[in-house]
């Protein structure tokens, strides 16, 4: 151990550390300052950042002892150093200044979502505005290169950057609202506002505490063996070596698991150990407990695992061959899903026209900036508590008790703040694994993954292939779609059925298609496994369906908007999976606004423009989702509201707050119902004993389902309440008005605490639980109503094609969004940036790449996701058409966003160069070569 | 300095001298470098500097990638080198990345070898015992090979001050999944003389061979003559002539070669309008 002097945000520290500590983890595990986060380890994702001597570094990488007598300022020093900075300019107010302008700025313009990067982001942006008082977006977007945001809310950051500059130059405060966004129907009391989230104060000071952030006395570190065989008999594991090394408190494999051997959201097939064999790489072998995660490590190299090779199965297509080796004893084949509607045969006979292509996507990665992390710990009571940044909280309580094979009643789950989810945080990661390791030391137990961990461990978006084949007659009327889909779910079920469920369900597109027969296989191989990932498998048949309208609109010699304007899904039509579509269809308007949109720009968007080797063309794409579980799911969210004397409420639900902003919309929905001003709704999120099920957060059902149970849950409050005060002032409940946190009651103004307290007083807890159940839907096959809702979205992307080089770039995207009503809409369009900007990461650089059962994309390095520098200009349009179910008229958003972005940029590629994409991601390499060859098609 | 040189050879060939740390530290945090003693010259003020001297630019060793892009003799003085800094990985890593690591590490990809080898770039090692000059040519042998020896420091780096009339560019290729280092690189320097013929062509490429390399007979091309659209166009095919790339997870040799052509050229041109309107 050797002393490091340092000060840390203006106080002098002195601290023993190792020589290998790195800042970051002095800052976090030392100085418990873990507002700094780490992301990766490899200085690729930027949100370690701080400053040290006013020059931003990462932190995760700077060798602590380089800091020896440094200034370290990090996002819990902002805000006292503004105070000080505003003292000395004499800045008015300055003794009232809770945060930097920055953060005010950042919290004000919706800058956070999940919050995880907003630390690194705001200590490169205060680097920034020290040095350049006035910075341009240019300025900002090459200071802010790789410091990634991947719920990727660049232009908000940009905004608020821009805006906390020039209060800092002016002393005056950052306004209220700081930008314009797009227009969205007149709000009521909350509901329709763009109100700041109430995490987002946490989320811009470093409070906010994610499942890393926690410690606790005698905590033990764990870590995983991983199998680094993809298919492999294991023939011995001894674990002796390990057990003896001093500090190693635990050493568990299969044999100690005492429940259930296997985890599974849909299938349990998910091995919580491995015992007899390992289908990927990342396979968990054994689990170590000990006193530091470096002994833990240390003692993960002294386990000897003996394995036999097997042969391997690399992909969907090898996986069905009758001869194919088995990844499980059942067979390869994990599901064969089939859609039927009408007969394909006589629609392509009536077809005029019929063209028949193969597409290909890759897996990609949610590459959410927080990796992994879980806590165990075991209570004096017997039970045991597990810490988690997860999706599903409920269903980890339900997984972690069947393996240990205790009743349920003994778990307690809290879901912590989750740094970026995006499906990849639905299965079981650690939590299983802290739970036994708790268990068999008797102490809590921390497993955390790095970067490279999880990139190898957790399940993917699938990769696909999917061969189209679509009629249409002269006039553009669609007769057939038929598909045939190969889904790599890897090796193990994870969603897969539900996700290619969901691909193959939507693979003819949002149109009228009265014949449809679609063939789905999902098929085992030796490759991680995939599961949700944001669109839910309607990501990749929605690249090969608008592909295909784009090549039948050339060949029909019609506008490509005209085409799918003609064959769009309307109130009226039925989907291909029998659905009448009785209401809120707006799809149609989507496509209008797009096109007028497009129409104001230019005259002629799909015809390329050219600049000396440069080439500029737009291109666009439809799509459509479902909102909630669908299939005859039962699909149900259970909401808590409590009203305080203090006239506060509380409302309490386990839903996840992965970025999304779900923490608002329930807030919202209960101060609406209530008459409640926003600020006094505060919200419990996420912990089994406390709060009740709102079912998984995946599928964009969370703000129908649990907005809903709120919704519904304040009314019968309020109801409740307005029952008290009819009684004691004498008037009909329905003649009482509740607003501004008062009932207005026969004359008199009640304060809702007040109310409250009469409710105690007659002997009734101000309180109200709702189970909310979404409509009863069909399954797959017996035709009827299979989802409950659908948003739908247009989109257009302008992009320029290098023809020299093959290089193609976004410059700007316009979009419109059905999504029934706007709840919030700051949150909204942070989650329509975003989702468009995932989509323009997997039309252009996303690949997570696996080469015979190997993991090439096993560091953040070797992933390329959009950076701010790749973030376009966004117009966004809002399309309300409301849905009546849902609350106020809501439904979802969080995948429709990023469904059509990769068509509308392919068939934008098209437009400008005569080459269509034909496999994901975008091949600079091939396209180049196509252009060069005269191909006219890009594989 | 001197006990930095002295733990050097004390420990050689196990030690190891950390600069910025923005290679290193992440490999060791892989598990390489293992058992390796990492000697800091962070502090070494020796080390920096950016000044002009007898004609030439001379930089220490350790200076910042960052300090490069802010100095006005770099501005001045090394158009190519300039522009590479400003794409150099991100502002953090130029925070702590030094022009000497980005060197002796040698990796086939280094952003800041074509610009300097465009200008003609000498580097000086020294050791307990010796200080000698080698031009950066010949001081790139392979991948991760250098002439360095286990006992040496690049204290510093420099190259004559361009003459009136010259100037230069940078651009590399990027943007490709799976990785964030350069598909390819290209910088040139030009000079010429009153009567507008080119005396000076230096054509450097990087990421299209197992070192960086000057494209030598694509120089020779340009050279006694004015710079024209056919002579840029033969001198951009012989540079790609000069490249032999790989075929890598960031792209087929076909392309790096297609692309080099079409790169270099650019360049060239740019580097000729410069020159017409300076």
């Amino acid at each position: 151990m050797v002393s490091l002097k340092v000060s840390v945000n203006g106080q002098d520290v002195h601290v023993e550390v190792r020589e290998s500590e790195y800042l970051a983890e002095v800052l976090r595990y030392r100085l418990g300052l873990t507002g700094t986060k780490i992301g990766c380890n490899e200085a690729e994702c930027g949100v370690c950042t701080v400053l040290v001597n006013g020059t931003p570094v990462d932190s995760c990488v700077y060798p602590a002892l380089k800091a020896q007598g440094a200034q370290v300022l990090t996002i819990e020093g902002l805000a006292p150093d503004w105070r000080a900075e505003a003292k000395r300019r004499k800045l008015e107010g300055a003794s009232a200044v809770d945060l930097h302008p920055l953060q005010d700025a950042f919290a004000r313009g919706g800058a956070p979502q999940c919050g995880f990067c907003i630390p690194g982001v705001i200590m490169t942006a205060k680097a920034l505005i020290d040095q350049k008082p006035d910075p341009s977006e240019q300025d900002i977007k090459v200071a802010l290169k790789d410091t990634y945001c991947r719920c990727a809310g660049y232009s908000f950051i940009t905004n608020a950057i821009q805006t906390a500059a020039q209060s800092v130059r002016t002393g005056r405060p950052v306004p209220p609202e700081p930008f314009a966004l797009p227009g969205t129907k007149t709000p009521l009391n909350v509901i329709g506002r763009p109100l700041p989230r109430p995490d987002v104060v946490a989320k811009v000071t470093g409070e906010a505490k994610y499942a890393d952030d926690y410690h606790f006395p005698s905590m033990l570190h764990a870590r995983t063996l991983r199998a680094g065989h993809a298919h492999a008999r294991i023939k011995r594991i001894d674990t002796r070596a390990a057990k003896a090394l001093p500090g190693v408190r635990a050493v568990l494999t299969a044999a100690d698991v005492p429940g259930e051997p296997n985890h599974g959201l849909v299938y349990a097939d998910w091995p919580a150990l491995c015992g007899d064999k390992v289908r990927y790489l990342g396979d968990a072998v054994a689990i170590i407990a000990a006193d530091t995660r470096e002994i833990a490590s240390q003692a993960l190299g002294l386990i000897e695992v003996d394995y036999e090779p097997l042969p391997l199965v690399t992909n969907p297509v090898q996986a069905r061959q009758p001869d194919a080796p088995h990844v499980h004893e059942a067979g390869n084949l994990l599901k064969h899903i089939k859609v039927r509607k009408g007969d394909v045969d006589q629609g392509f006979a009536e077809a005029d026209v019929v063209l028949e292509r193969e597409f290909r996507t890759p897996f990609t990665e949610h590459a959410f900036l927080e990796p992994e992390c879980a806590i165990g710990i075991p209570e004096p009571n017997g039970r045991l508590t597990v810490y988690v940044g997860s999706q599903i909280p409920y269903q980890d309580r339900a997984q972690i008790a069947a393996c240990l094979g205790e009743p349920e009643a003994n778990i307690r789950v809290i879901g912590t703040l989750i740094g970026g989810g995006f499906g990849g945080k639905e299965d079981i990661a650690g939590q299983i694994h802290v739970a036994l390791l708790a268990r068999a030391t008797g102490q809590p137990v921390k497993m955390l993954y790095d970067r490279h961990e999880s990139l190898t461990f957790h399940p993917k978006r699938h990769a696909t292939i999917i061969r189209i084949k679509l009629g249409a007659k002269r006039d553009g009327t669609l007769t057939a779609v038929q598909t045939e889909l190969y889904g790599d779910t890897g090796a193990y079920a994870s969603l897969g059925d539900k996700v290619m469920t969901r691909a193959t369900t939507h693979s003819a597109g949002p149109y009228n298609v009265p014949n449809v027969k679609a063939d789905c296989y999902a098929m085992y191989t030796n490759n991680p496994p995939a599961g949700a990932f944001r669109g839910f498998g309607v990501t990749q048949s929605a690249f090969a369906v608008e592909s295909m309208m784009d090549w039948l609109a050339e060949t029909l010699g019609v506008d490509p908007l005209t085409l799918r304007r003609q064959n769009a899904l309307r109130v009226g039509t039925v989907t291909n999976t029998g659905q009448l579509l009785r209401e809120s269809v707006g799809l149609v308007e989507c496509l209008d606004r797009v096109g007028a949109h497009l129409q104001s720009l230019t005259c002629e968007p799909w015809r390329g423009v050219v600049s000396g080797s440069r080439v500029r063309a737009w291109g666009m794409a439809a799509g459509y989702k479902n909102t909630g579980l669908g299939g005859g799911a039962p699909d149900k969210s259970a909401a808590e509201v409590e009203l305080f004397v203090d006239g506060t409420a509380e409302v309490r639900t386990s839903a996840a707050e992965i970025g999304q902003g779900l923490v608002g919309v329930v807030a919202m929905c209960t101060a609406e119902e209530l008459g409640l001003p926003y600020q006094h709704v505060k919200v419990l999120l996420s912990d089994t004993d406390l709060t009740p099920d709102a079912g998984p957060t995946t599928a964009s059902r969370q703000t129908y389902v649990t907005g809903n149970a709120a919704r519904l849950a304040a009314r019968a409050l309020r109801e409740a309440l307005a029952t008290t005060l009819a009684e004691k002032y004498d008037q009909p409940p329905e003649m009482i008005r509740f607003e501004e946190g008062l009932a207005r009651v026969n004359g008199h103004e009640v304060p809702l605490g007040e109310a409250a307290r009469l409710m105690k007083r007659e002997g009734r807890e101000p309180k109200a639980l709702y189970t909310y159940w979404a409509p009863q839907t069909q399954p797959l096959g017996t035709g009827g109503d299979m989802h409950f809702a659908f948003s739908y979205a247009a989109q257009a992307a302008e992009v320029e094609v290098d023809l020299e080089t093959g290089q193609a770039h976004v410059l700007q995207l316009v979009a419109a969004h059905d999504i029934g009503r706007a709840i919030n809409p700051l949150a909204l369009e942070g989650q329509i940036e975003g989702g468009m900007i995932m989509g323009l990461g997997n039309a252009l650089t996303e690949e997570y790449i696996i080469d015979d059962g190997q993991i090439f994309t096993d560091y953040l390095a070797r992933y390329k996701m959009p950076s701010i520098k790749h973030a376009p200009k966004v117009t966004s349009i809002i399309v309300e058409d409301e849905t009546a179910e849902g609350p106020y008229g809501a439904k979802g958003v969080g995948e429709i966003a990023s469904i059509p972005t990769t068509p509308a940029i392919t068939n934008a590629i098209y437009n400008a160069c005569g080459v269509r994409v034909m496999r994901l991601p975008v091949d600079q390499d091939k396209l180049l070569l196509a252009l060069k060859r005269g191909d006219k098609e890009v594989y | 300095m001197g006990e930095a040189l002295a733990q050097l050879s004390e420990h050689a060939p196990q030690g190891n001298p950390l600069a910025g740390g923005t290679n290193l530290v992440v490999e060791m945090r892989v598990g390489r470098h293992q058992g390796k003693s990492m000697v800091d010259l962070g502090r070494l003020k020796e080390l920096r500097g950016i000044q002009a001297q007898n004609g030439h630019i001379v930089i220490g060793g350790g200076t910042t990638v960052s300090e490069l892009l802010k100095h006005p003799l770099i501005a001045d003085h090394a158009v190519p080198l300039c522009q590479s800094a400003a794409v150099f990985a991100n502002p953090l890593i130029r925070n702590r990345a030094t022009v000497a690591g980005n060197l002796v590490d040698a990796s086939p990809a280094a952003d800041l070898a074509p610009p300097l080898l465009a200008l003609g770039a000498e580097v000086e090692l020294v050791s307990r015992e010796h200080t000698r000059w080698v031009s950066l040519d010949e001081f790139m042998v392979g991948v991760r090979k250098t002439l360095i020896q286990p006992d040496e420091l690049m204290r510093s780096i420099r190259w004559s001050k361009p003459p009136k009339r010259s100037a230069g560019a940078f651009y590399k290729v990027g943007l490709r999944k799976a990785d964030a280092i350069s598909v390819l690189s290209a910088a040139v320097m030009v000079a010429c003389d009153t009567s507008g013929r080119c005396k000076l062509a230096r054509i450097a490429l990087g990421a299209l061979a197992p070192r960086p390399l000057r494209a030598y007979e694509a120089e020779d091309v340009l050279q006694g003559q004015p710079l024209q659209a056919e002579g840029i166009a033969e001198a951009a095919r012989l540079a790609a002539e000069a490249a032999r790339p790989i075929s890598d997870i960031r792209g087929t040799a076909e392309y790096r070669k297609r692309v080099t052509e079409v790169i270099v050229r650019r360049l060239l041109v740019q580097a000729s309008e410069a020159l017409e309107h300076p």
